[in-house]
């Protein structure tokens, strides 16, 4: 890994004062990590974790009171140093009186980029996502995904090395979030750049990142690779099977329980590949059942997620 | 800076032109120009006079209305529509998007006087009415006092709500507009020293927007006073400077959840 990080967060803390009588409600507290050039990042945690906020401190919306946070050796409260970023907030909310190509030549424009460059980049982003034939069409006038779009082309138009994104995949239906997945994952594997992203939408993570970092209730609770934090291979094996009677299902495995998708369907899941044989076994024994598939189980972030964070545990951490 | 400046203020310009509000509030200030010559017409008083006194009254206090109402909502309009957030983390100081908010606000104001000043001009031109020499300083005036009510409206919108923002401005318009009494009372013999010490300290914190005022001459085409082109820019450049100043330093501070 490199020694310069893009990143850098050292023990950071924030407090709202929230109210008349300015009550303090600490939302984050020492928190620290750094992100390396050229890796793709996820920032996880549930709601209310303190991923937005974070967010918010590195790019200078939010004071804090404890810590240091650096962007590629420039102290964050320097605006100077968001020159190397690009940002895409969550449930972007863009100037809706300007029209696609405006917008964009609005951002240029912040970033010092000069007419030709606003207008190469303007033509190359539009093509790049997909909205050629809108940039001429009020932002008003965008559906969500055509939203979530334009704010991945701000976030690129100074060409970045870094790019953040505050859930980017929320609020999409399955193609948007497909199609936002496969621009992040072409942004860092064939360009090269640093992404750093939130998200709870848990099945794209390990998809995208190569690394991941947990908060909740306002403190760091882990980070490290997907490889380390997920151990490789089969778990377990889950064994569907078709029997009309429960008598003979039961018999042939009796911890099997109904299949809520299938009617007649049965499922068992089993820990290692002994007790797979004997249960396969036993069922091929078993008159008037078939076995309809045998697979492979593997653990996910979102078990993990859900070992840290499921069923009130949440609440624990607050 | 100064291009970013320039596109925050180009943004805001057009933004407050494509806005209804605006188009409604050109609207109601024609009205009362075109009011005024109907008014004229009826009285038995001098045409000019009453044009004059009606027309540039009405475009100040309508301009005052709307500059006020659009001032206090261009930061928290950014805020509660989350558009703040996409710009400023592009690299822009905090104070470059105060003063490019503020720029785009005196140049959606400029259009806006001109378009009235217009009117009243093809009023007077259409009554063969002559205007005086005072007539431009008139209306000059008055974006001067349009320039620190915004930058008032400003400052208080850089820590405060915009309903809160705007009774706050109305109210230092209102101060200030009768504040040439606090300076007539302050040289009335016979009080006592606490009392002329308090209206001093009052009055110096009001923009006594009186002292700008050029309306009735231009009724009966009276000159300025002779130093009021050097009064008058000064006035308007240390308030509006002042309270744009200290806009920045609380915008600066604040945190933008």
């Amino acid at each position: 890994m490199s020694e310069n990080p893009v990143i850098q967060v050292e023990g950071l803390s924030k407090i709202f004062r929230i109210g008349f009588w300015m009550k303090q409600k600490p939302v984050l507290s020492n928190v620290s990590f750094s992100i390396q050039k050229g890796e793709c990042v996820g920032f996880l945690g549930p709601n209310g974790a303190g991923k937005t906020t974070t967010l918010k401190c590195i790019l200078g919306l939010l004071t804090y009171e404890h810590g240091r946070i650096q962007i590629m050796g420039k102290d964050a409260h320097d605006s100077r140093a968001r020159a190397s970023v690009g940002f895409m907030p969550d449930n972007p909310y863009f100037y809706d009186h300007l029209k696609g190509e405006e917008f964009l030549d609005f951002i240029g424009r912040l970033h010092s980029l000069s007419g030709a460059a606003r207008r190469r980049k303007i033509d190359e982003l539009m093509e790049l996502v997909g909205l050629s034939h809108a940039r001429k069409l009020e932002l008003r006038k965008y559906s969500k995904g055509m939203l979530q779009r334009i704010g991945i082309a701000q976030c690129l138009i100074n060409d970045p090395e870094i790019a953040i994104f505050d859930e980017p995949m929320e609020g999409l239906d399955p193609i948007g979030r497909k199609e936002v997945r496969d621009l992040l994952r072409r942004l860092n594997r064939e360009q090269g750049k640093t992404v750093f992203f939130s998200t709870h939408i848990l099945p794209d993570i390990e998809v995208i990142c190569d690394r991941v970092i947990i908060i909740a209730g306002g403190e760091l609770q882990g980070a490290g690779l997907l490889s380390d934090l997920l151990p490789p291979g089969i778990q377990s094996w889950e064994v569907c099977f078709r029997s009309e009677a429960e008598t003979s299902a039961r018999r042939a495995v009796p911890a099997a329980h109904p299949d809520p998708a299938s009617r007649n369907h049965w499922l068992a899941t089993v820990s290692d590949s002994q007790n797979l044989q004997k249960a396969l076994a036993s069922i091929q024994e078993t008159p008037g059942i078939e076995i309809v598939s045998i697979t492979p189980q593997r653990r996910h972030i979102e078990d993990l997620f859900y070992e840290k964070f499921g069923s009130g545990k949440q609440e624990a951490v607050k | 800076m100064i291009g970013r400046i320039w596109a925050i203020a180009l943004n805001t310009l057009r933004e407050l032109v494509r806005d209804r509000v605006l188009a409604v509030s050109f609207f109601f200030g024609v009205a009362i120009t075109i009011f005024s010559g109907y008014v004229a017409a009826k009285t038995p008083l001098n045409w000019g006079e009453i044009v004059m006194n009606v027309s540039l009254g009405g475009i100040n206090i309508s301009l005052i209305f709307i500059t006020i109402i659009m001032t206090v909502n261009l930061l928290a309009k950014e805020i509660e529509k989350k558009t703040v957030f996409t710009v400023l983390t592009k690299p822009v100081r905090r104070a470059e998007f105060i003063f490019g908010k503020f720029a785009g606000m005196l140049m959606t104001l400029a259009v806006a006087i001109v378009i009235m000043m217009l009117v009243v001009m093809w009023l007077c031109t259409k009554s063969a009415w002559p205007l005086g020499p005072v007539f431009f300083p008139a209306i000059l005036s008055i974006y001067g006092e349009l320039i620190v009510v915004a930058a008032v409206a400003m400052f208080f919108s850089s820590f405060s709500t915009p309903y809160v923002s705007g009774l706050l401005t109305l109210a230092v318009w209102i101060c200030g507009t009768l504040a040439g009494i606090l300076r007539k009372m302050a040289n009335v013999e016979g009080m006592s020293a606490e009392t002329l010490r308090a209206i001093r300290a009052i009055y110096l914190l009001l923009p006594d927007f009186s002292r700008l005022n050029l309306k009735d001459r231009v009724a009966y085409n009276l000159p300025p006073p002779s130093d009021y082109y050097v009064y008058a820019p000064l006035f308007v450049l240390a308030w509006s400077g002042s309270l744009l100043l200290l806009a920045v330093i609380l915008f600066d501070r604040r945190d933008l959840k």
